[in-house]
């Protein structure tokens, strides 16, 4: 017999059968926080590519929007902030589950190409790599020196970055903490309204 | 796309995501079932009933579908007596080496001719789609649709495709162009999926829904047999007229069991041999009889009949001792079901006490979940390591925090230990699993309630606690061995002498006591008591710090070197420093505050 936990998916749905408000309300209230990470995100795009990666930059509306598209999958993408900042998205449906069997309720996403360039460039060879097929192989060094990293790194988890990761580790848990609360608050008037018998038949 | 995400929150939902990874063997296990299982195993009932009604519905929907390409092939002019057929041999030879049911094949094939106009055409640009769906992933009907715009010359929907075409290519190149580069970009890929293992599966899925379908035209031939002018409307009352009858045999059915559990009862009222058959019976038999008349079962009819006609006096004592057996043989059979039902309710019982285990672990695991939380602990022990650092762990609430961490700390094990103890099924090791989590729990309630005694864990306070330097004690024992100091006599201290301030609450009347000071520690306005109990200007003579005789000495420079260590040049230390900085930065450690870039 499989385990059943209860928690934030049992709460929101039965806060869409039986209290609409409330979640309306819960939903607010956490689209309030992830704003606040969405917009300070936002702020840590540059408006022009590192200095150093002049050539990545688009400087006008006119050039194309990737380069050295021959013999590649896919082209390169150029540095836009523009696009960069319209794709750091927050969502607050569930997400599919992974392969350990968790949902994701709410997150921050950085979704553009050249978003998740300038994100975590440099990670995995802050020194450049010598092995690098790239046209650039010493660009994850020349990041590193443009841009540094924020975030820890944990066993099995990279947090570090330099949009939304960065946001995140400045936030210091305070979003978080905030929509924990957001969510103990909404749980408890749900029960208290359960017990005052003004929802029926959600017990 | 490549994308990067925060997951603020996440939740576990191991049925449901074991069911969205339902692998593609389970899908042909179910297709393999329906039609296995239904015809092999248990091939009665409504199971059959059910797969019967999938496959007639699966061979009139292939015969819709191979209707409308023919029509469309005769619409198009290119109907040349025997083209339908070719073109539905083509698409079933296409099916079978794919692995891609000809539901889909069939509507792609008619969307190119419509485009196209040409059969020879279509095929190619037919097996063009299958290679860049294969390649690409993008379902066949998008593919296909894709093309057919692009033969007829809007090839935007193709760019989006994502088939490695520039726009460049797309806006000069000709279709003809650009379906030579996707063969070359594409050459093989459908074949490549088809001898893969999901091309095989999807292989055997193929082979079992056109077993369905061929098994669906064989049931309507035969359905259609059953009307007797051959048309669907007699048809669909001889069905209407069967399942009537199954309903009205089937409550038979049930009033005949009912009347054979009262014979006995009947037999030793009238004491004697029945002659006439109860009513309720004679009709339920009546009703068996024409379900088996109209089912064409003839050779029990003779039995109704026999029934119908009344039990003749010669053969009343056969029939008695008949009933006599089929009573016995009743009985035995419901002895027999009633173990049956026994060993059926231990089992049922058995589950229901490990469910019940389950589901009181399960609550107590819920009430686990709410307390249990990754990040507030987590959040908290930053806290505690931020007053560690500090040395400002000096509040009792604090302390109690960290207990109250700890706890829950424990309370997580616990209830992987529940989960494990579920897993295994073992309801004594569940119970003692939830037990443990109870008292868990119930600890962490008495802390949050902060209902534990403080003095109880006084101890722990005294060891974390910082000692307070100042307080009222501690300022007494200063003023009293100041007291000591001023009160020394002859060459040794004084051990009992009368402090300068007997009373910490009055002030000082004059200079203590005739005794003489020797080494006076106290400096009043810039003199020093004498041993006459005057007052001295500070001589540094005296004291040795100037020879006495050396005039000018007094006046002369102090030097004083300070070793600072090798110092370097501005340009040196700018570099040193900016290596160190992209040093830190490399590492993580940032030097930069929040906002710049």
């Amino acid at each position: 017999m499989p385990v059943e936990v209860r928690g934030v998916i049992a709460l929101r749905k039965a806060l869409n059968a039986y209290a609409p408000d409330l979640a309306k309300e819960l939903t607010a209230e956490i689209t309030k926080s992830l704003k606040v990470i969405q917009k300070d995100a936002r702020g840590f795009v540059p408006s022009s590519a590192p200095g150093g990666l002049y050539n990545w930059d688009r400087r006008s509306k006119t050039e194309p929007k990737a380069f050295n598209t021959s013999g590649r999958v896919r082209p390169f993408p150029r540095y836009d902030a523009a696009i960069i900042r319209r794709g750091i998205v927050y969502r607050t449906g569930y997400g599919k589950p992974n392969s350990r069997g968790f949902r994701s309720l709410f997150r921050i996403k950085n979704t553009s190409a050249a978003g998740t360039i300038y994100e975590k460039a440099g990670r995995l060879n802050p020194n450049g790599s010598g092995e690098s097929r790239s046209n650039n192989p010493n660009a994850g060094a020349r990041f590193v020196q443009q841009g540094a990293l924020y975030g820890s790194k944990k066993s099995g988890q990279d947090m570090r970055g330099r949009v939304i990761y960065r946001a995140w580790a400045q936030d210091e848990g305070k979003q978080l903490k905030a929509i924990f609360d957001a969510i103990d608050k909404t749980d408890k008037a749900f029960k208290a309204r359960i017990a005052s018998g003004a929802v029926k038949g959600a017990a | 796309m490549s994308n990067i995400v925060i997951d603020i929150l996440a939740e576990f939902t191991g049925k449901n995501a074991f069911k969205s990874a339902e692998t593609s063997t389970d899908k042909l296990n179910k297709s393999v079932k329906s039609l296995g299982k239904t015809l092999g195993l248990t091939f009665s009932g409504a199971a059959v009933l059910a797969y019967a009604k999938k496959s007639i519905k699966a061979a009139a929907e292939d015969q819709a579908a191979q209707a409308s390409l023919a029509q469309t092939l005769k619409n198009l002019g290119l109907e040349t007596g025997n083209t339908a057929e070719a073109v539905n041999g083509f698409i079933s030879n296409l099916e079978r080496q794919t692995g891609i049911v000809d539901d889909e094949l069939r509507p792609a094939m008619d969307r190119l001719l419509r485009a196209t106009g040409s059969v020879s055409e279509s095929q190619k640009l037919l097996g063009l789609a299958l290679d860049i769906s294969a390649g690409t992933g993008k379902d066949l009907t998008t593919v296909t649709q894709g093309l057919q715009k692009a033969f007829l010359g809007n090839v935007q929907g193709l760019g989006r495709l994502g088939v490695g075409l520039t726009k460049a290519e797309l806006k000069t190149g000709n279709f003809a162009d650009i379906t030579a580069k996707l063969t070359d970009l594409f050459a093989g890929q459908a074949q490549r999926q088809a001898d893969s293992f999901k091309g095989s599966i999807d292989k055997l899925a193929v082979a079992s829904n056109n077993a369905s379908e061929i098994i669906g035209t064989g049931l309507i031939a035969a359905l259609q047999g059953l009307g007797k002018d051959q048309s669907i409307n007699s048809l669909t009352t001889d069905i209407e007229d069967f399942a009537t009858e199954i309903s009205k045999s089937i409550q038979a059915i049930g009033i005949l069991l009912e009347q054979l559990k009262s014979i006995p009862d009947l037999l030793a009222k009238t004491g004697g041999p029945i002659f006439k058959l109860p009513k309720g019976l004679t009709g339920a038999i009546f009703d068996l009889e024409k379900l088996f008349k109209f089912t064409s079962v003839g050779a029990l009819s003779g039995i109704f009949d026999f029934v119908n006609k009344g039990v003749s006096g010669d053969s009343t004592a056969a029939g008695l001792a008949h009933l006599a057996e089929l009573q016995a043989k009743y009985s035995a059979s419901t002895l027999k079901n009633g173990k049956k039902l026994t060993e059926e309710e231990l089992k049922q019982l058995k589950a229901k006490q490990l469910k019940l285990a389950i589901d009181k672990a399960n609550l107590v695991l819920g009430k686990g979940e709410n307390i249990f939380d990754m990040e507030k602990i987590s959040l908290a022990a930053a806290e505690k390591n931020q007053a560690e650092q500090l040395g400002k762990i000096t509040s009792q609430a604090q302390l109690l925090q960290i207990t109250n961490d700890l706890a829950r700390l424990e309370i997580k094990q616990s209830i992987l230990a529940l989960e494990e103890a579920i897993a295994t099924g073992n309801v004594k090791a569940i119970t003692a699993a939830t037990n443990k989590l109870n008292a868990d729990l119930n600890i962490l309630g008495v802390l949050t309630g902060q209902k534990i005694k403080l003095t109880e864990i006084e101890s722990i306070l005294k060891g974390i606690l910082p000692k307070d330097l100042i307080n009222l004690a501690n300022l007494n024992e200063a003023i009293r061995l100041l007291g000591l100091i001023g009160a020394g006599t002859g060459n040794t201290m004084a051990t009992h002498a009368a402090p300068i301030l007997g009373d910490p609450n009055k002030s000082p009347t004059a200079v203590p006591g005739s005794s003489p000071v020797l080494i006076p520690s106290i400096y009043a306005f810039g003199q020093r008591p004498n041993q006459g109990g005057g007052y001295d200007f500070f001589d540094p003579e005296k004291v040795g710090m100037f020879s006495a005789g050396s005039s000018g000495s007094k006046g002369t420079t102090i030097v004083v070197n300070v070793n600072a260590g090798t110092i370097a040049n501005p340009d040196e230390l700018t570099t040193i420093i900016q290596d160190a900085v992209i040093s830190l930065n490399k590492r993580g450690d940032l030097l930069t505050y929040a906002g710049s870039l």
